[in-house]
Order: C-alpha cells, then structure tokens, then sequence
C-alpha cells in the first residue's frame, strides 16, 4: 500500500500539472509545470520528501526505462527518417558540441566574474 | 490448432505483452550493464535492441506492441515530475551556484535552439524536422511535449533526444580535454544542459559536483528551454 500511495501522490502532482498548464494562454507542456509545482509543494512543507522516498529512488534509478517505447516507435516511421538520418546525426553532433562548449564557457567566466566582484 | 493461435493472438494484442515484454528486455539491459560496463550495454540500448528483436523475429505486430507500451509512455509526464525531488534535495547546491548555473543553462539552451535551427536550414532540412529537433537538448517528455506543442514530427524528436545523449557521453570527455576547463560546476552543468539525463549519467561517473550540477542543470535548462522555444514558435 505504501508504493501504491506513493504513485497517488505523484500521479495527482501530474494530474495538478495538466491542470495548471491548460490555464495558461499558451501551450505549456504539463511535465514542467508538475516538476516546479513537485519542487513548490516539497519547498511548502505539503509533501514530505519520504512521502515518495521508495518511487523517486524508482523512478529516478531506471528513468530510461520509459524511455523504451517512444524508441521502438522510431521504428515504425523509419521510412521518415531513412532520407535525412545522416543529416540528423550531423545537425544533432555538431549543435552538442557547441552547446557543451558554450555552457563550459559561461558557467566558468561567471563563476569568475563573481569572485572577482568579491575580491574587488 | 485455429483456435490455439487466435488465442496467442489475443494475449500478445492485450496490454500485458507490451508492458512485461518491455520492463524484462530493460531488466536484461540491466543486468548486462552491470556485468560489462560499456557504452554499448547502457540498459536502454539492450532494451531497445532486445524489443524490436522480439518484434522482429515474432512477426508480432507493432500495434499489439503498442497496447502496453503507451501505459508506460504515459509515465514520461511522472518521470518528468520527479525531477522535481532532485531540484528539492539539491536546493543548497543550486541556492549557492545559482547565478552561474541559470547563466549557464540561459546560454546553453539558446546556442542548442539557435544551431539547431541554423544548421537544419543549411543543411536542407525541413521546417517541420528542424522544429522537432530543436528541443533535443533536454529530456525526453519535455521535449516531445515541445515538439507535439509545434506540431513536429515524435519520432524525430525522440531520435534527436537519443542521438544527443549518445554524443554527450561520446564527446564530452574529449571536449573538456581539449579546452581545458576542469571546474566542476563548468563541467557537470555542460553535460546537463547540453546532453540531458544520458549525458549527466557521465558527469555522476566523474564526480559528486559534477553529478550535481549536471542534474540540476537538466532541469534549469529543461525550464529555459521551454520558454526560449515558445518565444522562438510565436
């Protein structure tokens, strides 16, 4: 019953989140707006972090696992992607390196800037 | 004989074969991943390879696959939301690195939507394609939400997710060698915003800052990425 439970919490969290997002003008996807409100009730006290102590180590430890289907699906449209596969790769390879490398970047010249703002 | 056959058809066709066909080819993945670690036995690849195998060689039709599956699929939006406990459990980390983390995420996130896009268009691609795959950066429920919000192609999406994390944990490593840059922050929060939850599984490999920077930044830049593409979109 306490696994069970514990899935409740978390599916009402979600179900919170559906709501939440459909009263804004524009789309917001839900699985956003359930992890800030999961962070803002935990924040508030509403929910005790070992509330949901067995199904976050859970879901946390084998996140890929739902993960699986969406991939087997990529089957059934191979046809789509046979044509443009290569460039996919290239587009996808080539904007990671960037955005890892401006990401390494940034977060190091602030951490910089701030120390430096510290020490002045 | 007829009869044994229609009713085979009938169990795979119903939601158990999806669900405990898919949850014991990731248990394998698991196993194996524990036995040879390897990039190649990441229990997602097993799983994925084990499935469409089963599949395969079954001639069990996608469909029946399907019936269980999307049970699991819906667990992507729970998924998402748990993350949330990570943000909670990490909010000292995140309150005391919080101006260079959101610095981080802010110029991550727009350099991956803006060469996405650029690179897309020059290399030909579709208008459709290049929406789908800008999201790639973060994890996958964001950004199929994303992608379904622009009216994108989901396989696409999904396969620019994976390729993205493959490349993550790929070239990470050798990025960071080359330009020399080993503050763990800097570090654990490139694999996160820049390869999601399969790139910050690298990051945990290489140290607690580095783990925890890279999962906070999975969710900074997830929020980030969400309203630079919904600006991007209207």
């Amino acid at each position: 019953m306490k696994v069970a439970g514990q899935f409740a919490i978390l599916f009402v969290v979600c179900m919170a989140g559906v709501f939440l997002s459909g009263l804004f003008p524009f789309p917001l996807p839900a699985s956003v707006t359930a992890m800030m409100l999961m962070f803002f009730l935990l924040l508030a006290g509403a929910i005790r972090p070992e509330a949901l102590r067995e199904v976050s180590d859970f879901m946390l430890g084998n996140m890929a696992l739902f993960f699986v289907p969406p991939g087997v699906a990529i089957l059934e449209h191979i046809d789509l992607i046979r044509g443009d596969g290569p460039k996919l790769l290239v587009v996808c390879a080539v904007s990671m390196v960037l955005t890892f490398a401006a990401t390494l970047v940034a977060v190091r010249l602030t951490v910089r800037m701030l120390a430096a703002r510290r020490r002045g | 004989m007829e009869r044994f056959f229609l009713s085979l058809d009938a169990a795979l066709a119903s939601p158990f074969f999806g669900i405990s066909l898919t949850i014991f080819c990731y248990a394998v993945g698991k196993w194996a991943n524990a036995r040879y670690r390897s990039p190649i036995t990441s229990p997602y690849i097993v799983a994925l390879v084990l499935v469409v195998g089963a599949l395969h060689f079954g001639r069990i039709p996608l469909s029946h696959y399907r019936s269980g599956a999307d049970l699991l699929t819906m667990m992507l939006v729970p998924a998402t939301a748990i993350l949330g406990t990570t943000i909670y459990s990490r909010r000292a980390f995140l309150r005391q690195n919080f101006v260079p983390l959101v610095v981080g995420g802010l110029v991550g996130s727009a350099t991956s939507l803006a060469s996405v896009w650029l690179l897309s268009r020059a290399l030909g691609l579709d208008r459709t394609v290049a929406l789908s795959m800008m999201p790639r950066s973060v994890t996958t429920p964001i950004a199929l939400e994303l992608a379904a919000i622009s009216g994108g192609i989901m396989p696409i999406a999904i396969l620019s997710v994976l390729l993205t994390g493959m490349c993550g944990v790929v070239f990470g490593p050798v990025i960071t060698k080359l330009m020399g840059i080993t503050d763990p922050l800097a570090v654990g929060a490139a694999y996160g915003v820049a390869s999601h939850v399969v790139g910050t599984s690298k990051a945990v490999e290489i140290g607690e800052t580095e783990g925890a920077a890279g999962s906070v930044s999975i969710c900074v830049a997830g929020m980030i990425t969400v309203a630079l593409y919904m600006m991007f979109l209207v």
